[in-house]
């Protein structure tokens, strides 16, 4: 055994691992060494010391004093944290199935539609790109009760007499829902429009010469190759709905009668309305909590490490 | 089985059209008129005379063309100090990001670093993180630091969510780029340094621009922080300025439409010249 070889077995023996920092590991680490900085500092020192917060009353960082757990307890005996909670489940799984069932159609339909491809798959990222405020903007206007396009629309047809407030009792969730859809079901599109684009067309001539119909083809062909990346759009799709801030508050502030207020809502109304950082702190640790369970669950399934070919 | 066999034809304009085929025009065209009518009507809007938005029946093409709102809005409103904000605050972002995600790329796929499982890991968990758990934290934080309503915090906040993922489109792109390429330029005298320069970097364009664009993007979109870190008008956004508008008492719906406009355009703009970028970074996450 040479010289080499013996360190090598004694520094895994004591480490538990097979690496060996060599020289030009060292420059690899200095290479590295920023992002894990930056990372550490923008991301895992605030999550920390929001759920530091959250363990504090106070209306600023400077006149924070201990509470213990009361925060937890008193949203635990409040109902409109569990309506928070019933209305953010709620919005989220309305949207991501109106935005998977959009998205894989419109995929299903752009796949299919090979005249001017790439010009009308330019096209389809626009929605996706521009900005929320932008949207939530366009779509005020159009749906307003007195000179919105929709409403003098629906009159014209003959559906409605009167303009309906899209953003009134009722009606507030669904128009906050198909706006959203309206941009990230372009999300699904372009993911699932990439898996399809994979498939090997050979499999739809063999499906045709057996007699399968077009239906068959997709539940034999189709399906069984869109579903991993079925399951991670839902996922991720699931997650960030579920924490979506921007377009329900532009739309509705959570209103009206809090129909809207999801948890991230009702976060930002103790927060910033109420100045009650401690509470706003631990509805967002609990957010935070969640989204370490669904975590779990995602890497189980899914292994970034697989995808950047980490050697062992 | 379907109830309907999709593949029955039936003859449209003298061809022969299967109902699937249909379905395809019919989405397609339903998704033109859906996706493009609201940005159409938001430009339309914004050029026309105050008293012909509100008008009824609408003008669908409008009589009269006017860019008076525009004028407003430069000269009535913060609009060219928040339009320079955003641009700041953008570049920023992308500059900062790229930077460190080509760097970290590089390190990762090229060095044998430790725990390189649980980078993966970590940053496409935070790329997951919900806002506002950032959000609270940040505001106190600044408030102490005394950055509360500069642009610098809004950058430092935006960094947060696009480094994660930056870094995993790098680390993804330098994969593709073969090592080898770099080992033969050593083989003729060039440095590591060199190598990662003049082999390296320029076959990882596509990843850079992909990285890019993600950033602009969220710099240039972000409504939310910018919301929980700036309050002082003349610190503001082109998003947060142009929320403004729409709690005013009385809505001027034709500036809200030109302001809008403003916030649209570069999106637009990029996604017409660099869409095959876009594609790239999607699917890298996809694949």
């Amino acid at each position: 055994m040479s010289l080499r070889q013996s360190i090598e077995t004694d520094f895994r023996r004591r480490f538990g691992t097979n690496r060996f920092l060599k020289q030009y590991d060292l420059e690899g680490m200095l290479l590295i060494a920023p992002v894990i900085t930056v990372f550490i500092l923008v991301t895992v020192i605030p999550v920390a010391y929001g759920i530091w917060l959250s363990l504090h009353t106070g209306r600023g960082a400077a006149e924070l004093t201990w509470t213990g757990f009361s925060n937890y307890q008193g949203l635990v005996e409040s109902q409109p944290f569990f309506d928070s909670i019933w209305v953010g489940l709620y919005y989220a799984v309305y949207s991501v199935a109106l935005q998977v069932v959009l998205g894989v159609l419109i995929a299903l339909a752009l796949n299919n539609f090979t005249r001017f491809s790439s010009i009308v798959r330019a096209i389809i990222f626009v929605p996706y790109m521009i900005p929320t405020v932008a949207i939530a903007v366009v779509f005020k206007m159009m749906l307003n009760t007195d000179i919105g396009i929709i409403n003098w629309l629906l009159i014209q047809i003959g559906l409605i007499e009167q303009g309906i407030n899209f953003l009134g009792l009722d009606w507030a969730m669904h128009t906050v829902v198909w706006a959203s859809a309206w941009k990230w079901s372009i999300f699904v599109v372009i993911l699932v429009l990439a898996r399809l684009q994979s498939i090997d067309q050979n499999l739809y001539e063999m499906a045709k010469t057996n007699g399968a119909s077009t239906f068959r083809q997709f539940l034999d062909v189709t399906y069984p190759n869109i579903k991993s990346v079925l399951f991670l759009v839902i996922l991720l799709r699931s997650i960030w709905m579920f924490n979506k801030f921007d377009m329900i508050w532009l739309l509705t502030q959570g209103g009206p009668l809090g129909d809207t207020t999801t948890m991230v809502i009702l976060a930002y109304r103790r927060g910033f309305g109420e100045f009650s950082f401690g509470t706003a702190s631990a509805i967002t640790t609990i957010m935070f909590l969640m989204l370490f369970v669904f975590g779990i669950y995602y890497f189980r399934t899914f292994r970034p490490e697989d995808e950047v070919e980490v050697r062992q | 089985m379907s109830a309907v066999d999709l593949e029955s034809v039936f003859t449209f304009r003298g061809r022969e059209v299967s109902i699937y085929e249909l379905g395809t025009y019919a989405v397609i065209g339903l998704c033109l008129v859906l996706f493009g009518f609201p940005l159409y009507w938001m430009f339309i809007s914004s050029v026309k005379p105050v008293a012909a938005i509100t008008n009824f029946p609408p003008e669908f093409i409008p009589r009269d063309v006017t860019f008076a709102a525009y004028d407003r809005l430069f000269t009535e409103t913060g609009y060219l100090t928040w339009l320079k904000n955003s641009i700041i605050v953008s570049v920023g972002d992308v500059v900062f990001s790229v930077l460190l995600a080509t760097l970290a790329g590089y390190a990762l796929t090229r060095y044998e670093i430790p725990a390189k499982k649980w980078i993966a890991r970590i940053f496409i968990f935070g790329y997951m993180f919900p806002i506002l758990t950032l959000g609270v934290p940040y505001y106190l934080i600044f408030q102490r630091l005394g950055m509360l309503n500069t642009l610098p915090a809004l950058i430092i906040a935006h960094t947060a969510v696009i480094l994660p993922f930056s870094t995993w489109i790098m680390w993804q792109f330098f994969q593709t780029v073969p090592i080898s390429l770099e080992e033969a330029s050593w083989v003729y005298g060039a440095s590591r340094i060199r190598g990662m320069f003049e082999v390296a970097l320029p076959s990882a364009v596509p990843g850079i621009v992909a990285v890019a664009i993600f950033a602009f993007t969220i710099g240039w979109s972000d409504f939310t922080f910018a919301l929980l870190l700036l309050s002082t008008p003349e610190q503001q956004v082109l998003t947060l300025g142009i929320q403004g508008f729409m709690q005013a008492l009385q809505i001027y719906w034709g500036n809200l439409m030109a302001a809008s406009a403003g916030l649209v355009i570069p999106p637009l703009i990029v996604v017409l010249l660099l869409n095959r970028y876009i594609l790239a970074g999607f699917t890298v996450r996809a694949e």
